[in-house]
């Protein structure tokens, strides 16, 4: 289903650093953005019509945990577990519920606190035939590398370059988890975690929460708030393949971005900013070919060559991307589209993207048996 | 074996342990243990042959050139 509209606007966007809360809970990673987002839009509590909240870990009732404690007792109010698509799917949810006409002011959440955990790979499906034979998120990446490096022929160098882009661009980031460069030798000889991926070739556990406010035309115009236009809106659920299914071109993704493209009537050559799913380095190099960035077989290419940093065609992951920026699952779909507001807007700092004007957000994610991987959420906005 | 990985941190198994991904004959592929003296010759595109793993379970090791043609 897609919805064609330019009826719908982010307005306000805020989140916390992410890091390692381990004192936290849920509302009070949460509350901070909420409120943050709400009056960044020039808006009151009381215009919030409804909340939607994407989380993967906290239990029942994170939205209304989070509601009743900041007087939104009433509304409709829909927790969204989506694996790492739970933020960009509570902010598709809210797009359609604007969109639609159910309501003119929506705010979107996404937290997670992973550091619960202590730590380590992040809990699965345990009843999925795959994780009871010893799957792990990185050694599903890990064979995705391998396979990158066999059919691409490029060396374990060029992965790790995706760090060190990462961490660099992290490094202007007062929001990233990880805000310091590393060198590509550092990232090579860091420890082990599924070979061929090392420990700073793979996103940080962490703790994090996003929130942005969605209005329509309407209420934009009232407000005369700078905003960004939600071009198009895409969720995609995986496909059960039960034999050869080629890692290096994940399908999802690949259709996601096809209707997103479609839906917005922008192509890829049209992005100057793009957040993609870089939860281990090789993911980044995958999609920027799904997303057709560059063409099929040229990602190391388009790394090499700087054309997805600054100065380059499309800068990828100017936040630092979930390598640096970090992952907390449920909050990172939320947590693109603030930087993709920022960005925007004009409001990223050291590290705007100059006169950035059309950008592209994408996550996708959940290891289970049979799919390429369980969601996808693309979203194409431009500066209104 | 389409691909594969050592694994060195892992939530619900002791490590290291080694998977891959196994295109069979008949179209199927499977996520299958990989039992091999010597890890750094594994490849991609390598003939591998299912090998029993303790009395109740089976793993994949790759075809040596002592093995029947399977």
């Amino acid at each position: 289903m897609t919805i064609v509209t330019d009826d719908v606007h982010v307005v306000g966007a805020a989140m916390i650093p992410m890091g390692r809360y381990r004192e936290a809970t849920y509302p009070g990673l949460a509350i901070p953005p909420v409120l943050d987002a709400v009056a960044d839009a020039g808006l009151k509590r009381t215009d919030v019509e409804t909340i939607y909240c994407g989380h993967s870990y906290g239990g029942m009732l994170v939205g209304q945990r989070i509601a009743s404690q900041i007087g939104l007792g009433g509304i409709p109010v829909v927790n969204v577990e989506n694996a790492c698509s739970g933020g960009a799917t509570a902010l598709r949810l809210a797009f359609v519920a604007v969109a639609q006409q159910q309501c003119s002011v929506a705010v979107v959440v996404g937290v997670d606190r992973l550091s619960q955990f202590g730590g380590g790979t992040i809990p699965l499906v345990s009843e999925d035939w795959e994780v009871s034979r010893g799957m792990v998120m990185p050694a599903l990446y890990a064979m995705r590398a391998r396979r990158y490096l066999h059919e691409r022929s490029v060396s374990i160098e060029t992965l790790g370059r995706v760090s060190v882009k990462a961490r660099s661009h992290g490094a202007r980031n007062p929001y990233a988890q990880y805000r310091s460069e590393v060198t590509l030798e550092e990232v090579l000889a860091s420890r082990m975690i599924a070979d061929p991926l090392t420990l700073l070739q793979c996103c940080p556990t962490g703790d994090g929460a996003a929130a942005v406010v969605l209005v329509s035309d309407e209420v934009k115009r009232r407000l005369g708030t700078p905003g960004i236009r939600i071009r198009s809106s895409v969720l995609h659920s995986g496909s059960f393949v039960g034999g050869f299914r080629p890692m290096l071109r994940p399908e999802i993704t690949f259709n996601s971005a096809n209707d997103a493209y479609e839906a917005a009537g922008v192509g890829p050559r049209d992005l100057d900013v793009v957040e993609l799913h870089d939860a281990f380095t090789v993911a980044e190099l995958v999609y920027y070919e799904a997303l057709q960035l560059c063409e099929e077989g040229e990602s190391a290419a388009m790394l090499e060559s700087g054309a997805s940093t600054y100065g380059g065609r499309t800068v990828v992951n100017p936040s630092g991307g979930l390598l640096a920026k970090g992952h907390p699952v449920g909050a990172s779909g939320a947590a693109q589209v603030v930087e993709m507001f920022w960005q925007l807007t004009g409001r990223a700092g050291p590290r705007q993207v100059p006169g950035a004007q059309t950008g592209l957000t994408h996550v996708t994610g959940g290891g289970i048996s049979g799919l390429d991987h369980g969601a996808c959420a693309v979203h194409i906005f431009e500066r209104s | 074996m389409y691909s594969y990985t050592v694994v060195h941190v892992s939530a619900t198994r002791p490590v290291p342990y080694i998977l891959g991904y196994v295109d069979l004959d008949v179209g199927a592929r499977v996520l299958a243990d990989v039992i091999t003296p010597d890890p750094d010759r594994l490849a991609p595109d390598m003939r591998v042959r299912l090998v029993a793993n303790s009395p109740s379970d089976w793993a994949v090791a790759p075809v040596t050139s002592g093995d029947d043609s399977d």
